[in-house]
């Protein structure tokens, strides 16, 4: 009987069966436990009664002291000497206002409360914020501030619990691991291994998914989005579009003359072109990749309306998730 | 939540991963902080709680959810109450998950109301990508009752009785709502020109 193969592979195989598991196969999960950091809910528990028991011993610093769900970071030296305030420091935690340093001979890791870990490079300054000190981030469980230097998170949290602010924008986590590095003009460069992060200042939000990188800058923004094997030039024209140099049509026609649909990723962050003439090339071509969903209306799209803009990424993103063709 | 009872009928079924004492086990080590026996949970669940998400939501964001529901899980295990059902607990948070992610952002390809049973675009046969894609629309505009097992049969490559303990159905209920769910599929991709 066909239905026993449906049913467990047994019997004569239905060929429209094997079609579909062929088809529908290439969803099948694949992806890897969550990094759960060292975190042991005991450990934790044990610290929160010794919290309590200093506590009661004085209580007026009891009513200073962080609650049991304030973040907690605290430091590993992986090399050399990392510096707290100029000091030395061989390990503990980081409070907010306090930043860290490496030299060119130092590396260091910050576990990040229960969700994952930041590591330094040499030569790096980061910082621990309070939620909202940096614009946007109101709604942080961890905010942290990369000021100069790279940094690599490692984070599986909720999304938006995870921030990185920078002199470019606010780097939002939403469940990934990723590299961020700030040059010295406060260019920041942001390259994702898995997951997804967003990047965000008041003015624009780009999205960034595995595979992809973004090159924002203090005066322009969050870049739109390239994949890292993207050409030397296709890269450039989505910087001059960025950083509104040069003629923008000759840039623009570098992009829309791509033929690798992942490209969509790019495109889609250009439908908030300044020309509305631009953004109806973009709108046209990106709708010969995937034409947007029913209800989705040229006119809405082209104005800016962000609802319709989204349900049109989340059908362009099947492609985002494809190897290069 | 009450402990399932153990169904006989399932004795003639082959060892399956999904609720048995093992996990009981590993749920009860995990909960109490046991990060190695978390991670034998993911391995046994992951696939399932993917074929929930699937069944919802679009395979990029699936794969993020999967994250997500395993990583709030191991910060909500001290709410598991009933270790032995820590499968049907996973599959609650994933479902969940996924209305959450609804609410973010509307799917686009879930079906209207008028356009739920005639999908827009022909499947483009020999794009195998475009292919999977209309076929995992099909499969999603599908009544969840067949939408889940379907996914897990077809996307994850899990038997009948596997699929079963997972959804705590009998046998006999499952094989039905794959039948039924399959005749379904066929209709929908038949509409789209799929044959």
């Amino acid at each position: 009987m066909r239905d026993e193969y449906l049913w467990d592979k047994g019997g004569v195989a239905d060929p429209e069966v094997v079609e579909l598991e062929e088809l529908l196969g290439r969803y099948r999960h694949r992806g890897a436990p969550p990094e759960l950091g060292r975190r042991r809910p005991r450990t934790r528990a044990i610290l929160l009664v010794a919290a309590s028991i200093l506590a009661a011993v004085s209580g007026a610093l009891w009513l200073s002291r962080p609650s049991a769900s304030s973040p907690v970071y605290m430091l590993e030296v992986l090399a050399g000497s990392p510096q707290i305030g100029g000091e030395s420091r061989a390990g503990g935690a980081l409070a907010p206002g306090e930043a860290l340093t490496t030299d060119a001979a130092s590396r260091a890791l910050v576990r990040v409360g229960d969700i994952g870990t930041v590591e330094l490079e040499p030569g790096c300054r980061l910082a621990v914020r309070e939620a909202g000190d940096v614009p946007g981030s109101a709604g942080a469980d961890y905010l942290l501030y990369l000021e100069r230097g790279g940094i690599r998170a490692e984070i599986f949290a909720e999304p938006r619990a995870f921030q990185v602010g920078t002199p470019s924008g606010l780097a939002v986590d939403l469940g990934c691991v990723y590299e961020a590095r700030v040059e010295d003009d406060g260019t920041t460069l942001l390259s994702v291994e898995s997951g997804l992060v967003a990047f965000e200042t008041p003015a624009r939000r780009v999205v960034v998914p595995q595979g992809a990188v973004t090159r924002s800058h203090p005066v322009h923004g969050p870049g739109t989005p390239v994949w890292e094997d993207a050409s030397a030039e296709y890269r450039l024209a989505a910087q001059r579009l960025d950083e509104r140099t040069g003629d923008p049509s000759a840039n623009l026609e570098v992009l829309l003359s791509t033929v690798d649909e992942r490209d969509s990723l790019t495109l889609w962050h250009l439908l908030d072109l300044d020309d509305v003439r631009h953004r109806e090339q973009v709108y046209d071509r990106l709708a010969a990749i995937a034409p947007p969903p029913s209800g989705v209306k040229k006119e809405r799209v082209l104005e800016g309306d962000e609802d319709m803009r989204k349900r049109w990424r989340r059908t362009l993103s099947w492609y985002w998730g494809k190897k290069k063709g | 939540m009450d402990a399932p009872e153990a169904d006989p009928r399932l004795g003639d079924a082959s060892p399956s991963p999904i609720t048995d004492t093992e996990s009981t086990s590993l749920a009860r080590r995990a909960r109490e902080g046991d990060r190695s026996a978390f991670h034998e949970l993911y391995d046994r669940y992951a696939s399932m709680i993917h074929a929930v998400l699937i069944a919802r939501v679009a395979p990029a964001d699936a794969e993020d959810l999967v994250q997500e529901v395993f990583l709030a899980a191991w910060r909500k295990l001290g709410s598991l109450r009933d270790e032995s059902r820590v499968g049907a607990w996973l599959a609650t948070i994933a479902k969940n998950r996924a209305k959450r992610a609804h609410a973010r952002a509307p799917r686009p390809a879930e079906p209207l109301p008028d356009e739920e049973h005639a999908p827009r675009q022909p499947i483009a046969v020999g794009d195998s990508v475009e292919a999977s894609r209309a076929a995992l629309d099909c499969l999603q505009s599908l009544p969840e009752i067949y939408r889940e097992p379907l996914a897990m049969r077809l996307v994850e490559g899990m038997s009948g009785p596997e699929i079963a303990r997972a959804l705590e159905r009998t046998p006999e209920t499952l094989r039905v709502q794959l039948t039924r769910g399959m005749k379904l599929l066929r209709e929908r991709l038949a509409r789209r020109g799929w044959s």
